[in-house]
């Protein structure tokens, strides 16, 4: 501030400047000796004064919380803005990918059984009705010669009956 | 020399996928072998791109090295290559990340050597053969061809989800793919009618279907506003999802944790870059009216994941999560520049694709250096690692720079561009995107300082071992370049100048999009 104003007034006069170099030095010196005094030489007077001012004191020592607010303000929020965004990416932006996905699988799994139960179904409800169904003739076709000829024999047997039965 | 001129771009492809074949014939056992085959494969894949970046002709707008040859006659499907100075720089980027990323593999591949390498070279040859081709199927059988080994590298050399990573990515990315075929096949039948209409089209071309990416682009301008409309979107799924823009991104973060080291290394620095490779060669000149239309939604989707993935990125505890958030955000700018579709937009895009494949490939190449030592990627773990590893700490240090664009490194001159452009179109453009620097530097420097900085009180990281000679030869090529394209970024604007003027001519033409369509030349 001193050496502001003395710059601004230095075209007035040269005593001006002079006097204003002095007082400058003057404070510059007193601040010095303040200093040594309070820190060189062993004396309470620092803490004394810390605790006397304990507001002016804290918010010097944090360089007046500028950090902090800077971080309030803007680096926090960028990082909460960071953080937001890659909860975004990976539940809605990646998670419809995986939903695609997930969703190929269970279309597959539908169309399988889809495939397996009905497509399929039908072919082997086809199979099986007529399997279930010749149920009554299977029973006859055993595939043994002996059966058929019994049967040849039994019918040879009822056909001779009915025609004796109808001539007596 | 006359033969390897003109095949130079077939050779630069196909010399990966032939020293593949002869490292399958390296018997099982000498793993010590075939690493040092795999080295020599790749380190030579790079010497032999070379002649191409000294023999390639600047002035020339046209592409250059072409071959056609007929493949598929039936389906007008040809071998058709050839390169102009975009596709050059991504295949230079390509040729000089592989070799590091072979290299970076040493000590961390202990388990099936012989797959691991095969892979890795098998990818090489795909991603370069996504890069030349000017056969649109040509490039479709490329483009799929490189998701198989990127699909094993992930899945059986990763983390602990690599599974769910890998599936992930093959799926996420073959969706998109399938629809982009979907707009080459509209592109194939629409041709023929076109070509009918404008004799000199079909002078130089034929009448028949074609895959021809040149001949797309000189229909370009007569497509009808509704089937670019539909096509654009089809290739944008496509593309989109492998740059990855918001919201296809999630694939992204899965795929870069699960991935070895030089899988993140080749994801990063060279797959992403075949998204935005894809605007540029087929969406931007081929669809003209629709790149114009769709440029609000493109800007927006890219501003978004500029700010929302520095956000993102920001809160990750793992250093390789957050990496790869980071490059959600970088890749907007890619986009950004990109679509402000002015010479100063497209330039920039295409140098931060450069420079986004040197600082964020070796950003895992260093986070992968320290995965290596400590097997542990998370944040909270590290700290004041600069006391026992200086050296690493410079290099991580100027990678760091580098990503967050600080002058004299090459994230500076593309960044500077983008911006540019972004204003000239809009402020609020470049407002956004100067956000998205600021939270860069936010996010990097705070996970620097987490891990470099401060009291080294973790004693698993009190005997850490400096980077060794091998850590550094995968590194140091990537700090060449990061100053080189700071310092002197001249010979690569001049590789963009033609291409970029061609695109920005091409648009001009199509906006308004009111401007009677007669009026408007084939180029």
């Amino acid at each position: 501030m001193v050496a502001a104003a003395a710059a601004e007034e230095a075209h007035h006069s040269v005593a001006l400047e002079v006097g204003m170099a002095a007082v400058s030095v003057g404070i510059a010196v007193i601040g010095f000796l303040i200093a040594y005094t309070t820190y060189a030489k062993k004396s309470d007077r620092a803490e004394r004064v810390a605790a006397q001012f304990k507001g002016l004191y804290q918010a010097l020592l944090n360089k007046w919380y500028v950090d902090e607010l800077y971080d309030a303000l803007w680096v926090n929020r960028a990082k909460d803005l960071g953080r937001g965004l890659w909860r975004f990416d990976s539940r809605i932006v990646d998670g419809l990918v995986n939903e695609t996905a997930a969703g190929t699988v269970r279309s597959a799994v539908g169309s399988g059984w889809w495939d397996r139960w009905i497509v399929d179904g039908l072919v082997r409800f086809a199979g099986g009705f007529v399997k279930t169904a010749s149920w009554p003739i299977r029973l006859s076709e055993t595939g043994y010669t002996q059966n058929y000829a019994l049967v040849m024999i039994v019918g040879v047997l009822v056909l001779v009956g009915y025609v004796l039965w109808g001539t007596l | 020399m006359d033969f390897f001129d003109r095949n130079i771009l077939s050779i630069i492809t196909f010399w990966p996928l032939a020293g593949m074949l002869v490292l399958l014939l390296i018997p099982k056992e000498s793993t010590t072998l075939m690493k040092w085959w795999a080295n020599i494969v790749a380190v030579t894949g790079f010497l032999v791109s070379l002649p191409l970046w000294l023999s390639f002709n600047f002035d020339d707008p046209q592409m250059q090295k072409v071959v056609s040859v007929p493949w598929i006659q039936s389906l007008g499907v040809n071998f058709h290559v050839g390169v102009d100075g975009i596709s050059l720089l991504l295949v230079m980027l390509t040729t000089l990340i592989g070799p590091l990323a072979v290299l970076s593999s040493w000590d961390a591949i202990q388990t099936r050597v012989k797959e691991y390498y095969a892979f890795i070279l098998l990818l090489q040859a795909g991603m370069l053969g996504v890069f030349i081709s000017l056969d649109f199927f040509m490039f479709y059988v490329f483009w799929e061809v490189m998701l198989v080994p990127m699909y094993f590298l992930i899945g059986v050399w990763g983390g602990p989800r690599k599974l769910y990573a890998a599936i992930k990515f093959f799926l996420y990315t073959l969706v998109g793919s399938v629809l982009m075929l979907l707009g080459i096949l509209a592109l194939y039948f629409q041709y023929p009618t076109i070509a009918a209409m404008h004799p000199e089209i079909s002078s130089q071309f034929g009448t028949l279907p074609t895959f021809n990416v040149l001949a797309f682009h000189a229909i370009g301008p007569y497509l009808s506003e509704s089937l670019q409309f539909w096509v654009f979107l089809a290739f944008f799924v496509g593309f989109a999802i492998k740059v990855p823009m918001f919201p296809f991104h999630t694939w992204l973060p899965d795929a870069h944790v699960e991935a070895p080291t030089a899988g993140s290394v080749i994801l990063a620095a060279v797959l992403l870059k075949m998204g935005t490779y894809g605007f540029l060669r087929f969406s931007i000149p081929i669809l003209p009216d629709a790149t114009v239309y769709f440029v609000p939604m493109m800007v927006t989707l890219a501003i978004i994941a500029i700010i929302y993935g520095a956000l993102v990125a920001m809160m990750q505890p793992d250093m390789k999560k957050l990496v790869a958030y980071s490059s959600v955000s970088h890749m907007g700018f890619v986009m950004l520049g990109m679509f402000a579709l002015n010479p100063n937009g497209l330039n920039g895009s295409i140098i931060q694709q450069i420079n986004h494949g040197i600082s964020t490939g070796a950003l895992f190449l260093i986070v992968g250096i320290i995965y290596e030592r400590r097997h542990t990627r998370e944040i909270a773990q590290l700290g004041g690692l600069s006391n026992v590893m200086p050296a690493y700490a410079v290099v991580f240090l100027i990678m760091t720079m580098s990503s967050i664009g600080l002058p004299l490194l090459n994230g500076f001159i593309g960044e500077f561009t983008i911006m540019a452009g972004a204003l000239q179109k809009n402020l609020w453009w470049a407002v956004a995107g100067g956000a998205g620097i600021v939270l860069g530097a936010a996010y990097m420097l705070w996970l620097y300082q987490r891990t470099m900085f401060g009291k080294l009180d973790n004693p698993a990281n009190q005997n850490l071992k400096d980077m060794n000679w091998r850590e550094w030869a995968t590194l140091i090529p990537l700090i060449i370049m990061a100053f080189w394209i700071g310092l002197y970024p001249a010979p690569f604007f001049r590789a963009l100048d033609k291409p970029v003027n061609k695109l920005v001519e091409i648009v001009k033409a199509a906006s308004p999009p009111d401007a009677p369509r007669e009026a408007r030349e084939i180029r």
